[in-house]
């Protein structure tokens, strides 16, 4: 049953609720059966997975509107959402043996801890889930799908890398909050970096063994895509740890790796909504610039320490320049700070931030005056 | 051109001499992670004061909160810090972390076992043995863990000071008080070897029947005997 829209807002808050809805009612039921396999409920929070796939329905719901992947929303399609309606609650009633008293504690239990609202008393969640299914029931009975109409430039290659980046970021996320032994991974070592204690971030690294090498690409990757982290702490380290060869090597490697997916993202996500807010003559004349001097643009951003790195790969993606020209650029302009990171953490001395800061200020100074006599020698020849 | 370029050397040197000033602590032992909830004595248990110490009488009393979930399902974890990695998967949710109370078995008195390690999957843990009781408001008594829990084998529950202090930090599993052997709990018992629950041989249920509802705080007694 449905009715016809009379407002756009409403139709909109609507779908909104009953993406939530349905991927509520799916996630609350998945965890309860996952909560029997005892291995997993003691290495994992499964209700974190209940807010998780709750907001990337949303995302889902958000992206959709935006961008039109209309077959991307499976709990709108007929058969989808009468199954989880159905399914949801018999999967609840079966895993919890049909005991009232279990169905009582299980599921509340299980949401409060995913929400991470420990001082709820079960009886307020219990309540919390009832209203939330009436709520959605009956946002569901008054939601009529409707799409924008838009400008549907999407090509299938962009939609693919949308949901290969709406892919990984949803299991990334829900490892974050499930598992607790990587979130306090993330956290511990994102706290180290970001107090630049290198010393301490060294020592962390080595408790990994055999696994350091890894740990620090995967880390360098993770402070290039999501936090504004700084990257000197894991060069130095890696070369404090693995000498100047190898350590500079897997820094270089790992943060081309990083530039690599931050521009992916930009391009996957980015530019189909700069495609689609911008004129047609805007696009093609910033792309104009960016084709001519897009390769030369990157190069000295990646030269100057204090322009952030992660920034440029985004922005790059965002133009229409190609991949390798940007790649190569990166590669070339990170070179020189990576070679003299990884030997100052190889000597390890205690003028390494004294050298540290001279190369940077060196380097600002070599950026600066030779774009200044630039400037100036094209003001000669436009004045003569 | 010239004024452009000592602003931003100033700048850069500005900047350079705030970070090379703040200095950072250093990991020298063990640094102990979570919320610090240094011992007291001679007050009463609290939620803001959640670890007491009686040196006379040799106890440590902690304060926890009932987990109603694992009077329905099967647990490993005991009593466990709320604030470490398995703090939402243990029948008691303790508000004391696990390495002050470390500290506080230590200053009654307590000898630390230390024996098993990941790699001694099969032995029991050694140390003090402790006697560890549990009361909440309108218990009719003061009940015995073993009376609280249901071990699948029907063997006693009992208590032995593990230690595995520098283990406990590392891991942050936020373990007082585990229900088999265990090389990162600070105490764990001892009638049930290391790896018994992950091997399905023993199942710990809370006992429903006599536990009071979830959320209700209780205080765990550990007493040196």
């Amino acid at each position: 049953m449905s009715i016809a829209p009379t407002n756009r807002t409403f139709q909109f808050i609507f779908g909104i609720l009953n993406a939530g809805f349905f991927s509520f009612i799916f996630s609350l039921s998945l965890a309860n059966a996952l909560v029997k396999w005892t291995w997993l409920d003691m290495r994992a929070n499964l209700g974190a997975m209940v807010p998780v796939f709750v907001g990337i329905a949303i995302i889902l719901f958000l992206l959709n509107q935006f961008f039109v992947l209309d077959h991307w929303l499976i709990w709108e399609k007929r058969y989808v959402h009468a199954s989880i309606l159905v399914g949801g609650p018999l999967t609840l009633l079966i895993v919890q043996s049909f005991q009232w008293d279990r169905l009582l504690i299980v599921p509340a239990y299980v949401l409060r801890q995913g929400i991470y609202m420990p001082h709820l008393s079960l009886s307020q969640m219990n309540s919390a889930i009832l209203v939330i299914f009436i709520v959605g029931l009956l946002s569901h009975l008054f939601y009529q799908k409707q799409l924008e109409e838009g400008r549907k430039i999407m090509t299938k290659a962009q939609r693919n890398s949308i949901f290969a980046v709406v892919g990984i970021s949803f299991v990334f996320v829900l490892l974050y909050f499930v598992q607790p032994g990587i979130r306090y991974f993330i956290n511990d070592a994102s706290a180290m970096l970001a107090a630049a204690d290198i010393e301490a971030f060294r020592d962390y690294l080595l408790s990994f063994g055999y696994f350091a090498p890894i740990v620090s690409a995967l880390l360098m990757i993770f402070q290039a895509v999501l936090a504004p982290l700084p990257a000197f702490v894991i060069t130095f380290a890696n070369g404090m740890l693995f000498g100047a060869f190898w350590g500079g090597l897997l820094s270089w490697s790992s943060a081309m790796l990083g530039a690599a997916l931050c521009f992916f993202i930009a391009r996957s996500l980015g530019r189909p909504a700069v495609e689609k807010l911008v004129s047609k003559s805007a696009i093609e004349m910033t792309d104009k610039f960016f084709q001519q001097y897009g390769k030369q643009s990157i190069l000295v951003s990646r030269l100057l320490p204090f322009i952030s790195f992660d920034v440029v790969s985004y922005a790059a993606g965002l133009t229409s320049m190609r991949f390798w020209g940007f790649w190569i650029a990166t590669g070339i302009g990170q070179a020189p700070a990576t070679i003299l990171y990884s030997y100052l953490g190889q000597t390890a001395s205690g003028s390494v931030k004294i050298l540290f800061w001279i190369f940077i200020v060196t380097i600002c100074l070599a950026v600066i005056i030779s774009a200044w006599k630039k400037k100036s020698s094209l003001a000669k020849q436009i004045s003569a | 051109m010239k004024k452009l370029t000592y602003l931003l050397l100033a700048a850069l040197v500005a900047v350079s001499l705030t970070a090379c000033g703040g200095g950072q602590e250093t990991s020298g032992g063990a640094k102990v992670k979570g919320t610090q909830t240094v011992a007291a004595e001679g007050v009463d248990t609290t939620e803001q004061q959640p670890l007491v110490v009686d040196k006379e009488a040799k106890t440590v009393k902690v304060f926890a909160k009932l987990n109603g979930k694992y009077t329905v399902e099967p647990t490993r974890h005991g009593l466990n810090f709320h604030e470490g990695k398995y703090g939402g998967q243990a029948l008691f949710t303790s508000y004391a972390n696990q390495a002050n109370f470390h500290d506080a078995l230590m200053a009654i008195g307590a000898e630390a076992g230390n024996n098993l390690t990941p790699d001694t999957a099969g032995q029991t843990i050694e140390g003090s043995v402790l006697d560890v009781t549990i009361s909440w408001e309108g218990a009719p008594k003061e009940y015995k863990m073993t009376e609280l829990v249901l071990d699948s084998t029907g063997k006693p529950i009992e208590y032995k000071f593990g230690g595995n202090h520098a283990r406990s930090i590392d891991a942050f599993t936020g373990c007082l008080a585990c229900f088999d052997s265990c090389p990162v709990g600070i105490t764990s018992n001892h009638h049930q070897h290391q790896g018994a629950f992950a091997d399905k041989e023993v199942e710990f249920i809370g006992n429903k029947d006599v536990l009071p509802a979830d959320g209700t705080p209780v205080i765990v007694t550990f007493k040196l005997l």
